[in-house]
């Protein structure tokens, strides 16, 4: 899986896109928001980080059985993993965008995409997705602020 | 319950606006104008009770952090404040998020996200604003780069935006841009305002006139 030429790149109006400030879904669903996922920054070239990602979603409890084929759209490849079996809301999806940022340096934003969020998705989360960033593959994550209640 | 009285009553908070003119000026059918007055109504009366949505409240609602500063934020927050008084009233609530329906007009959303991005409301989006977009998201984020990648990114952004050359980047320009990058105008469109009806139900009776969508 060779990322077709790279001279097209995303540009930092996406990466502007990624502030908390900017969206609004909290006003809605509340604390959902630490689901959306996780984005890091790594200098691995694109083929690694896929098959690295694919790899460990594979390893997961769900058996993940398929990745279909990646797609290359303005300089951001995206990668669907789909679980395969059937959970409470359908299978578990994950969406993985990478974004080639810079000449060394790729912004990887992973989320769910489909299925349950609160039981399967937060184990992936946990148990595959976050070590997987603890690699030494991974220079930078963005950190979600800790959430803390404000005394007011 | 809460500071802000409920339609029913006599008595509205000073931000009420009539339902009905509110949703035959939005993409809002009048059912779910009254849902966003459920939601209205816990915003509003979050920290300051007074049944008007201030910075304070606004940024509790998005980062659980009433004092959190964040760029991004508080150029929302200005856009909603519509009449620049400083706070949020239920019909610049409903207009401004009025934009962010699927169903709401492209060119609604392309004027909204070039209003946020120029920072200091020239009219323009200048390269330096870009560049403190940047640089804000990467704070946000706990992200360093070095100066020398955040100029190479901000500098072919902005010679791909900036088609006529003028260091700066104009209305125009920016609607070209978008139509070339379509995925820029994600954050303008909330999905969850399709179901806000189901989201926050509102306890109105109403007589025999159910679901008057007003075009």
């Amino acid at each position: 899986m060779e990322p077709p030429g790279s001279s097209q790149r995303p540009n930092v109006f996406h990466l502007i896109s990624f502030s908390e400030g900017f969206d609004l879904s909290p006003l809605f669903v509340g604390s959902e928001r630490h689901e959306e996922g996780i984005r890091f920054a790594t200098r691995e070239p694109a083929s690694y980080v896929i098959s690295r990602v694919a790899l460990d979603a594979a390893m997961i409890l769900l058996h993940c059985a398929s990745t279909s084929p990646m797609t290359c759209s303005g300089g951001r490849f995206r990668l669907r993993l789909d679980g395969e079996e059937r959970g409470r809301k359908g299978k578990l999806t994950v969406a993985a965008n990478i974004f080639t940022m810079a000449p060394s340096m790729l912004v990887v934003a992973v989320r769910r995409d489909g299925g349950d969020a609160v039981v399967e998705y937060k184990r992936f989360y946990s148990d595959e997705l976050r070590p997987c960033t603890q690699g030494h593959h991974v220079d930078f994550v963005f950190r979600r602020p800790n959430r803390h209640v404000d005394k007011i | 319950m809460g500071c802000v009285p409920s339609t029913a009553g006599v008595k509205y908070s000073p931000g009420y606006e009539d339902l009905v003119k509110l949703a035959s000026k939005t993409t809002f059918t009048v059912n779910e104008v009254e849902a966003l007055y459920e939601l209205y109504k816990k915003l509003s009366c979050s920290i300051i009770k007074d049944g008007l949505i201030h910075k304070e409240e606004f940024q509790f609602a998005l980062f659980r952090s009433s004092n959190k500063k964040n760029l991004f934020a508080d150029r929302v927050f200005d856009l909603f404040d519509i009449k620049r008084n400083g706070v949020i009233d239920f019909g610049e609530f409903v207009r401004s998020l009025s934009i962010f329906h699927p169903n709401a007009p492209e060119s609604e959303k392309i004027a909204f996200a070039f209003k946020l991005y120029d920072l200091r409301q020239t009219g323009y989006i200048e390269r330096n604003e870009l560049k403190e977009m940047v640089v804000a998201l990467l704070n946000e984020s706990d992200l360093y780069l070095s100066d020398d990648i955040v100029e190479t990114i901000v500098h072919k952004t902005f010679t791909q935006a900036d088609s006529k050359g003028d260091g700066r980047i104009d209305l125009d320009e920016w609607r070209d841009f978008v139509k070339q990058n379509p995925s820029l105008l994600r954050n303008m469109t909330l999905p969850y305002l399709k179901d806000i009806t189901m989201a926050f139900p509102s306890f109105i009776v109403r007589s025999e006139a159910e679901d008057v969508d007003m075009i």
